[in-house]
Parts: C-alpha cells; sequence; structure tokens
C-alpha cells in the first residue's frame, strides 16, 4: 500500500473544485514509483472537502487504478468529516462502496 | 421606473406592486431605475442580494440605477457594513450615504465577495473556514457544513448561471431570536435554474415551471450537464440542512424553495428574482 499526505502536496486546507480533485489525481499519479494495488491519502490537516471535489477525486483514482489494470482499492484515512450519506451517494454513481473502519477512514472499492 | 420595498423587505415577495420587469430580457425597456429602501426597518439576505442584482442587471442594461437607502439608521449602518453601498458605487449605482458611520454592525465572517471564477470561490472558501476557525464562533463540525453551503452555492454560481454581472456572497455571524447562526448567502443574475437544467434534454420536460426546476435541481444527480456524474452539490446541501434547526431557501425566476427540519420541503410562486438565490441559515 502507498499512503501519500494530501496536506503535502496541496496548500488549500478546504478543496472545493473539481480542478483541484484533477490536479491532486496527476500529482498522485506523479508519485507512485510503481503499480500499486491500494493507494492511502492521508487528509489529516485537511479541514473539508465539497461533493463536487470527492466526485472528481473518485473519477480521477478510478482512471487510474483502471490505467495500472485492477479496480480501485482507496483508502481514506483522517476524512475531513464523518461518513455521510451524500457521500455514500457519490460512491454508488461510480460503481463503488464506502465503508468507515472502526479507526475512521474509509474504504472505497468496487461494490460486490 | 421606481421600486418601493415594505418595511419588512426579508425577500422579492415583499415589494409593493404586482410585477416586476426582468432586466435580463429583451423586452426590458426601462432607461432608469429607483430601487427605495427609505421606509424599510428590517431587510433580510435575500433582500440585499436581490437588490444587488437587479442594480447590477439594470445598469449593465444602461439605465441610470439609484438606490434610496433606508430612513432607519441602524438598517442604513447594517448595509454599509455588509459591504453593499460600496460594491454597489463601485459599480456605478448612486447610493447616497451621507453621514452613515462605519460599523463592525453585520459581524462579517466573509464580507459581500464577488465571484468569477471557480479559483475565486476555492479562495473565499479557504479565508471563510480561516475566519471561522479565528472567529471563535461555533464547532468546528458547523464550520464544516457552513463552508461546504458557502462552496457550493458559489460553485454552482460560476459554473452554470452565465451571470453577466458576476456573482455575490457574503458569510455572517448573526444572533436572531431563534439564537446564533451562521448566514450564508450567494446569488448570481444569470439564466436562472429552470433554463440551466433545460439544456439537459433528459429534464426539458420535467421543469415546466421555476419552481418545479429547484425542487428537481436538489435531487440526487440532476444537472444541466450531462455528464453522469455531476449534480450532487446542491443536493448535499439540502441533505444537510434537514436537521439541525437548519434552513435553506432557494430563488429562481418567479420560484422560490424553503426547506427545513419540521417543514420539510415548501416550493411557491414569488416576485422575480433575476437569476438565482441561495441562502443558508445554520445554527451555531
Amino acid at each position: 500500500m502507498t499512503t501519500i499526505r494530501i496536506g503535502d502536496i496541496i496548500g488549500n486546507r478546504v478543496l472545493v473544485t473539481r480542478t483541484s480533485a484533477r490536479n491532486l489525481g496527476a500529482s498522485v499519479t506523479g508519485m507512485l514509483m510503481g503499480p500499486t494495488e491500494t493507494i492511502a491519502l492521508d487528509f489529516k490537516g485537511i479541514r473539508g472537502i465539497t461533493p463536487s471535489f470527492f466526485d472528481e477525486l473518485l473519477l480521477s483514482m478510478g482512471d487510474l487504478a483502471r490505467s495500472q489494470g485492477h479496480d480501485l482499492d482507496l483508502r481514506i484515512i483522517n476524512p475531513p468529516s464523518e461518513l455521510s450519506s451524500v457521500h455514500e451517494a457519490i460512491g454508488r454513481a461510480h460503481g463503488l462502496s464506502i465503508l468507515e473502519s472502526e479507526s475512521g477512514s474509509w474504504l472505497v472499492g468496487r461494490r460486490p | 421606473m421606481r421600486i418601493v420595498a415594505r418595511p419588512q423587505f426579508i425577500h422579492p415577495g415583499h415589494l409593493k406592486g404586482f410585477a416586476l420587469p426582468d432586466p435580463r430580457g429583451s423586452r426590458y425597456d426601462e432607461s432608469n431605475v429607483e430601487i427605495d429602501l427609505r421606509e424599510c426597518e428590517f431587510i433580510g439576505p435575500s433582500a440585499v442580494l436581490w437588490c444587488i442584482v437587479f442594480s447590477l442587471l439594470a445598469k449593465q442594461r444602461g439605465n441610470v440605477c439609484t438606490l434610496l437607502v433606508p430612513e432607519n439608521m441602524g438598517v442604513c449602518i447594517y448595509l454599509k457594513s455588509l459591504g453593499m453601498f460600496r460594491l454597489l458605487q463601485e459599480k456605478g449605482v448612486e447610493v447616497d450615504d451621507l453621514g452613515v458611520p462605519e460599523h463592525d454592525a453585520a459581524r462579517l465572517i466573509i464580507p459581500l465577495t464577488e465571484f468569477e471564477t471557480e479559483y475565486d470561490v476555492e479562495q473565499a472558501a479557504n479565508d471563510a473556514d480561516l475566519s471561522l476557525m479565528s472567529s471563535g464562533l461555533g464547532a468546528a463540525n458547523i464550520h464544516y457544513v457552513v463552508t461546504n453551503a458557502f462552496s457550493e452555492f458559489a460553485l454552482n454560481a460560476v459554473q452554470h448561471s452565465e451571470s453577466k454581472i458576476g456573482s455575490f456572497g457574503y458569510l455572517q455571524y448573526y444572533e436572531s431570536s431563534n439564537g446564533p447562526r451562521f448566514i450564508c448567502a450567494v446569488a448570481d443574475g444569470g439564466m436562472g435554474i429552470r433554463r440551466s437544467l433545460e439544456r439537459n434534454p433528459r429534464l426539458r420536460s420535467r421543469v415546466p415551471y421555476d419552481w418545479v426546476a429547484i425542487e428537481v435541481a436538489l435531487q440526487e444527480r440532476v444537472s444541466g450537464t450531462q455528464e453522469p456524474t455531476r449534480g450532487m452539490g446542491l443536493f448535499g446541501v439540502a441533505e444537510e440542512v434537514r436537521k439541525a434547526q437548519r434552513q435553506l431557501v432557494i430563488q429562481s425566476g418567479i420560484g422560490a424553495l424553503h426547506i427545513q427540519e419540521d417543514l420539510r420541503s415548501q416550493s411557491r410562486r414569488t416576485k422575480l428574482f433575476p437569476g438565482t438565490l441561495a441562502y443558508a441559515s445554520i445554527p451555531c
């Protein structure tokens, strides 16, 4: 598993736009040293993400996983909010399920 | 043309007269506009943003445009501290605020701000977050809700409205009779929600009126774009305000929708808002 700290890449603490999500996706792609099944994005220090940002992030990370020949297996560590019905609905539109682990991380993957 | 507001001017429905001309429309033929607030004893966020949007659209059509300020000094001070007079004066609207002192009456988190791009919105959202943190007002989880609502309103305005006058919004702490609240309000002078949704052929027959279009826009995955993953922003805000004594008001064209915990959702026909306004009231 490769872990990437979002706060090291992005200066803002509230992430709003689809453009920011696409830029983040491009940065993550550039930071990977090679194919990886599981990516963990650590949102420590990030204080907010909008539905638009989250939607585009899933799109971007899904494209990355497909380019490596597998389904998306994403962990979101230190998410800036509780998992809500809105996040779950965004995941559903991408064919993804989002589960909250005991530690509070979000586990994002292909729906069974 | 003179448009006169009632003493309790909460939204455009409280303007005197039967109907308003649409300064965005081809049949608009006014040359002078006076917005008369002299009798106003109270002005709500929707009314503030209606004054700005209508004035600037009229100005953009080449009208001589004047705002007659309230005789009530407290209301005048409030509007001046909000930044309303300064913004209108800078855009060429005549506002005589002689003798109205500068005073921090509005308790602003984000002053009246103009947005043109997504970058402007992200910047304002981060400024709002810093300001909320340093204000000591409200809990961190409420800050998240407030910033999120503000961001989504502003994003919708810059992405979908095609407003020729830009988009405007502010974020404020307000001690109402129901307790302390955060107020966030954003408006534009663009095409409105119905026209935006009509761009999507699959939605065209579902939005015959402005008030229906607002209801449809709050549903999951509804967007004027035909991209299947879009249309979550307003849905998300609507889900968040259906709890904890929060309120959401959206006005677009001649439609309005009001959502609060006990009311759930109520749409109605109202007087024209020439664009779209979104307003959330969130207890601290």
